[in-house]
């Protein structure tokens, strides 16, 4: 019973982050997208800004990394938590032949499933809604995937550290909204302060938005392989600190 | 059947609602940041789309004239920010204490009535959604988003706004019993008000038949009176607001009411 | 305020053809009892026997069907608001306010039942110390134990010193020395002259607790006396329980006559009851039946309950 009051409260502030069925995993997008991109969208004419298209598509493509990034680290946060502390779901697989690495492993493969299940209907509606403008738009689909489980792994590898939930309050609201919001998402970042933009560069949800943006509206460039080695290795990093520990919080 | 009839218990006493209040300061003080986070959310929305997005609007129609978009989108902003609060303490707060932790059971055990408990959490939504929206007005304020002298009657507009906004989501509280639900509700009702109740466009740029179905949500006439008052374009139209607002205020706590009653006593 | 009940001024609730009804089911139907100022009063039954649904209507939580009832004299249906200010009710499921601490919990109970701020303290002082949870008096409530948030509940339900106190289930869930801890903290509070009303399907928490009692089945009260009378009534002094293999069971249930006024056969068990234990259990063994294990005991409510319904109260 213990403080999942406070889970659920905040997993439900956070919308965008579990979808439990179809429709509602449709209707996000839908209406995001009509709201943002048809409605405000219909008030912006410039189109130079966003590299030639109109802005309702260039959001479309942010919303759709922004999201998947969100559900990354909102599924290694009170989830993780929950299994770690609450209802100790890993210390009785611990006691299985399952090793801390498969659990890890496990769990991660789980949340890709989850983020599939969120980008492929998003997708879907951008196309529906004319935002996609190339076949490679296929792509942005594993890319959101990587995006989000590069989140998850280093959240997880956060979350296995931690004794109380507090701090994930302080994440979603100083770390996760902020990033949602100044990573290109919404905006070009060159509208930032040049500090800014340093930072911008320097988070996971750029270079997913970029990528994703290159696979869909623009043309591929080389710049592309930066981004997605940044993905890679932030991904990689996050698993192996995950798992180290995971380790140590489970076999002390 | 007469029996259970005159169960039905006498209206609400100031005196206990407020003891309900007084609970909610008390757990608060043990989250606090979640009430501090609140008010973030509008903010960055501000940011990030009334100012980031809002270099590339050109100017949006508006009471017969034009508004840059800051201009036009903060007053949205600041009814979601009650929208917010409504939401956390009407409906979620209420919730979890119904569902989850039974704390309504206990104090029904007491002499608070169940139209006590209902009148104190609307008060308390209330304050929390005023604590959200004064902050934001004093944001808007420092922006120079604030064009008119009747700015200064938004606080009492934040007040209604989040009385009226707390009393609906106790309606919420009162239908829903799994915390699925919690998320159809988010993504049904809260979420689509929240994106096209004239908050982030104008009514105007809708289909003409859709019209209509916007103008009746509550959260429409919240950003429409805020809008009128922050831009000082108000008029007649603007009392409509007010009128609709009070009687979603007084209609919705007597729904909710009953609908608690009936989860609790049985 | 306080008209007088028609059956004396020391009964604290009259009941008669109290009855409750939810849709197609009957939880309540058509009880009858009466409980004295200064007693403990049991209601004694299986889960969903009907106990909790009286005991909510009593409380003001829940509107009765049919019937009368008044408590403290007053009717529940018009005078909730005065009647609970005078109760404490130690409900079945803890609904400890988890949001808040120990002392802020009975805090808060202490306003809703506006008792003054300056006895609240004090009062509260002594509450936590009655129910030992002095040091952790600022930890917040959802790291206490079982037993613990037991204790807070019986505390919170003292905060208005209340005449009569409601008790649904006090020791379900708990570990023996949680149960006893609470018993004893009740045994207490029945010294100090209040009025406990409580419900449970343990016997051996009737027998200690309970100087008159009502056993509920199936929405009906069966049985109505002391813990002492309900067994002289219903059952025999002592109560033989044998363990027996198959054939042995066949050979004993041949030839029964004049062992036992009465057999029960449980799938695991055979009880026999007798005046004397000792004597049956010699004269089986005279037959020739041999016992995989033998008890010789006193008769219990349990006992009692079996004898009326023919099922045991835990089942």
């Amino acid at each position: 019973m213990r403080a999942r009051k406070i889970v659920r409260r905040n997993w439900l502030v956070h919308w965008r982050s579990r979808r439990s069925s179809l429709l509602l995993s449709v209707l996000t997008p839908v209406m995001f997208l009509s709201a943002m991109g048809l409605g405000l969208g219909s008030l912006v004419q410039e189109r130079n800004a966003f590299g030639g298209v109109e802005y309702a598509a260039f959001f479309a493509t942010g919303i759709l990394a922004a999201s998947c990034m969100q559900t990354g680290f909102f599924s290694a946060t009170y989830p993780v938590m929950s299994k770690i502390t609450w209802q100790r779901n890993y210390e009785a697989l611990v006691a299985s032949p399952l090793s801390v690495r498969d659990i890890f492993l496990g769990e991660l493969s789980w949340m890709g499933i989850v983020l599939a299940q969120l980008a492929i209907p998003f997708l879907a509606v951008m196309t529906l809604f004319g935002f996609v403008h190339s076949f490679a738009a296929v792509l942005a689909i594993p890319v959101v995937i990587l995006l989000g489980l590069a989140c998850a792994a280093a959240t997880f590898a956060f979350t296995a550290t931690l004794q109380t939930d507090e701090p994930f309050t302080w994440m979603f609201r100083f770390i996760v909204t902020p990033l949602f919001l100044l990573s290109g998402t919404f905006f070009p970042i060159a509208e930032l302060p040049s500090w800014a933009q340093v930072l911008a560069h320097l988070t996971p949800l750029f270079h997913g938005v970029e990528l994703v943006r290159m696979l869909t509206l623009y043309d591929l460039e080389v710049t592309a392989l930066w981004h997605l080695t940044y993905l890679l290795v932030l991904l990689a990093a996050g698993i192996m600190l995950g798992i180290r520990n995971l380790e140590r919080r489970l076999l002390p | 059947m007469a029996i259970e009839a005159a169960h039905a218990s006498p209206p609400p006493s100031l005196h206990r609602a407020v003891k309900l209040v007084q609970r909610n300061i008390l757990a608060y003080k043990h989250y606090w940041i979640a009430l501090v986070s609140g008010f973030f959310e509008p903010v960055f929305y501000l940011a990030a789309v009334g100012f980031g997005v809002g270099r590339y609007v050109e100017s949006v129609p508006y009471a017969g004239t034009t508004l840059d978009y800051a201009s036009f989108l903060a007053p949205g902003m600041l009814a979601a920010s009650t929208l917010n609060g409504a939401i956390f303490d009407g409906f979620f707060g209420p919730f979890f204490k119904l569902n989850w932790m039974k704390t309504y059971d206990g104090i029904v055990t007491t002499p608070m009535s169940i139209p006590d408990i209902a009148l104190g959490e609307v008060l308390w939504a209330l304050i929390r959604g005023t604590i959200y929206g004064t902050g934001f007005l004093i944001v808007m304020t420092a922006l120079g988003l604030v064009h008119s002298p009747w700015g200064a009657l938004a606080l009492p507009a934040i007040m209604l706004s989040g009385g009226a906004l707390s009393a609906g989501a106790m309606i919420l509280t009162g239908v829903t019993k799994e915390i699925a639900s919690l998320e159809k509700v988010m993504t049904l009702v809260v979420f689509p008000l929240f994106l096209f109740s004239g908050t982030f466009f104008p009514v105007s740029l809708y289909p003409e038949y859709l019209r209509p179905v916007v103008q009746a949500t509550p959260l429409y006439h919240s950003a429409s009176l805020l809008r009128a008052l922050t831009t000082g374009e108000v008029g007649l139209g603007t009392l409509w607001h007010v009128v609709y607002l009070v009687a979603m205020l007084v209609i919705a706590s007597i729904v909710a009411t009953r609908l608690i009653r009936r989860r609790l006593i049985s | 305020m306080t008209p007088s009940a028609s059956s004396g001024s020391d009964a604290l609730i009259v009941a008669s053809g109290l009855s409750k009804r939810f849709e197609s089911l009957i939880a309540v139907d058509g009880v009858e009892f009466e409980v004295r100022r200064g007693e403990v009063f049991g209601f004694l039954g299986p889960n969903g026997a009907g106990k909790t649904s009286t005991m909510r209507m009593i409380g003001c939580t829940s509107p009765r069907t049919s019937g009368e009832l008044r408590v403290m004299g007053m009717d529940p249906a018009t005078h909730a608001s005065e009647i609970k200010a005078r109760l404490g009710v130690v409900p079945q499921a803890d609904n400890l306010d988890i949001e808040l601490t120990v002392r802020e919990n009975l805090e808060m109970y202490a306003r809703y039942f506006d008792v003054p701020r300056d006895t609240a303290a004090e009062r509260i002082d002594e509450l936590i110390d009655f129910v030992q949870l002095r040091d952790k008096a600022t930890s917040k409530v959802d790291p206490l134990s079982g037993g613990m948030k037991r204790r807070l509940t019986i505390a919170r339900a003292l905060v208005n010193r209340p005449d009569l106190i409601l008790l649904d289930e006090p020791t379900t869930g708990l570990d023996p020395q949680a149960r006893h801890l609470v018993w004893e903290r009740l045994y207490r509070l029945k010294q100090s002259g209040v009025t406990l009303v409580i419900t449970t399907h343990y016997m051996d928490e009737a027998e200690q607790l309970c100087d008159r009692l009502v056993v509920m089945d199936k929405a009906k009260i069966v049985a109505e006396g002391s813990p002492r009378q309900l067994i002289e009534r219903y059952s025999t002094r002592e109560v033989l329980e044998l363990r027996l293999t198959d054939p042995a069971r066949k050979k004993l249930a041949a030839s029964l006559d004049g062992l036992a006024e009465r057999a029960e056969w449980l799938p695991d068990r055979v009880l026999l009851y007798t005046p004397s234990g000792d004597t049956a259990l010699a004269s089986i063994h005279e037959r020739g039946i041999e016992t995989d294990s033998a008890l010789v005991r006193r008769a219990t409510l349990e006992d009692v309950f079996l004898t009326i319904t023919g099922r045991s109260l835990i089942e």
